[in-house]
């Protein structure tokens, strides 16, 4: 490479450089990694006490229109993990919503959808105080890791044990759904079983 | 440092804002928003100068903040910026995911597309030229590029997030640039066959 061919490469580099300048992320993306923060800050701590903080801090007139706010959806999901893992459901009750039917965002070929979508976790389940499915409304997918410590108070977990599940969120950054990793719940079944029968 | 997001005096840095997300408590959330939002497009641009998808990039960045989340607590400022430790991740995270995939470049010629609107079509064409060509470099190459030319990192940043000495990076963005050369100049000389920019690579030629 000769002295023009380098400053012309430069020159060239310098202005694809000022291209890529005005190439920016997705602003929808901090919703659905906010949601996944708050996930993990209401686990992170005693389900009760992030209720009712959130609950403060939610203005009144927000509570007025309807809109839950995302720790008590995400409380919800928590609380139905708790009774699923306590009453070891099976996945069949409640009206099942097809993943395919509202998981638009989640097919649209990037490598993480295809791998998760092979992965065996069921359909979604609407979340208790939601604000309802829509098929005219578009959805992200969360991937949470739930410690099982933070879920059942009564099951002596080792606190690294946790249960993989999907939030579905909503544009408005509210969870309306939950599907959880079929194996890890039947694991987690299975070793409830256990202890209980030590007991 | 060339760092153009470089906070204000009056702004927390980011290893302030790393920290607080790291405690996890009530100040994690305004102070991940902050992270995310002063340095999402640094680490978009990496994944879409490396990759040249728009779908890609946008998978790593969530990767890496998702990382960020997770692993806030193992930032280590004794071994380097955290925007060098953000690079390092989302580098592991472009590096992992061209090794799964063989096909990984979208069919669109992206930075085209971003430039819509402007007159200088010619710059265009020659700017798309360039961003494919540099997509086809064997992947230890491009990242020096992409680190040192395209994202302004310093050569010692660049090493830290390559992992590897300072030496190495100067060799590697110096061997970079003459492949770059030596394949936009035999586009050139070609110009009845385009280099194909979306054309589905092999494995080797992307991971090698």
């Amino acid at each position: 490479m000769n002295d023009d061919e380098d400053r012309g490469l430069t020159a060239d580099l310098a202005a694809l450089r000022g291209a890529l300048r005005e190439v920016r992320a997705s602003q929808a993306d901090e919703a659905r990694l906010i949601a996944a923060l708050r996930v993990r800050r209401v686990v992170a701590e005693p389900a009760a006490a992030a209720t009712a903080a959130h609950a403060a801090r939610v203005p009144a007139r927000s509570a007025r229109r309807g809109r839950a706010p995302f720790a008590l959806a995400a409380t919800a999901a928590l609380a139905a993990v708790t009774a699923m893992l306590a009453l070891r459901v099976e996945q069949a009750g409640g009206p099942e919503v097809p993943a395919a039917a509202v998981l638009p965002d989640a097919s649209e070929g990037s490598p993480a959808s295809a791998s998760a979508a092979s992965e065996d976790f069921g359909a979604f389940q609407p979340l208790a105080f939601s604000p309802g499915l829509s098929a005219s409304q578009s959805y992200s997918v969360v991937r949470v890791r739930i410690p099982l410590a933070a879920l059942t108070p009564g099951f002596a977990a080792p606190p690294d044990m946790a249960i993989e599940a999907d939030l579905l969120v909503g544009e408005d950054g509210l969870a309306s759904g939950i599907r959880f990793n079929r194996a890890d719940t039947l694991f987690v079944s299975t070793a409830s079983s256990e202890i209980g029968e030590r007991r | 440092m060339r760092d153009a997001t470089t906070p204000t005096a009056d702004e927390p840095t980011d290893a302030v804002l790393l920290a607080e997300v790291a405690a996890g408590m009530r100040g994690a959330e305004p102070a991940f928003v902050a992270l995310y939002r002063r340095r999402r497009d640094d680490i978009y641009r990496f994944a879409f100068a490396m990759a040249k998808s728009r779908t890609f990039a946008q998978d790593v960045t969530q990767e890496v903040f998702l990382n960020v989340l997770e692993n806030a607590a193992r930032f280590d400022p004794a071994k380097g910026s955290v925007r060098a430790w953000l690079f390092g991740c989302a580098r592991h995270a472009v590096l992992d995911r061209l090794r799964a995939e063989s096909r990984w470049t979208d069919d669109v010629p992206e930075l085209a597309a971003a430039c819509e609107g402007e007159q200088h079509v010619l710059t265009q064409q020659r700017l798309a030229r360039l961003h494919a060509a540099i997509a086809r470099l064997p992947v230890e190459y491009r990242e020096a590029l992409v680190l040192c030319e395209l994202q302004e990192l310093s050569y010692a940043e660049s090493a830290i997030v390559l992992e590897c000495p300072i030496g190495t990076v100067r060799s590697r963005l110096h061997r970079a640039r003459a492949m770059l050369a030596a394949t936009l100049h035999e586009s050139e000389r070609a110009p009845e066959a385009p280099a194909a920019p979306s054309a589905a690579l092999s494995p080797s030629e992307v991971c090698s």
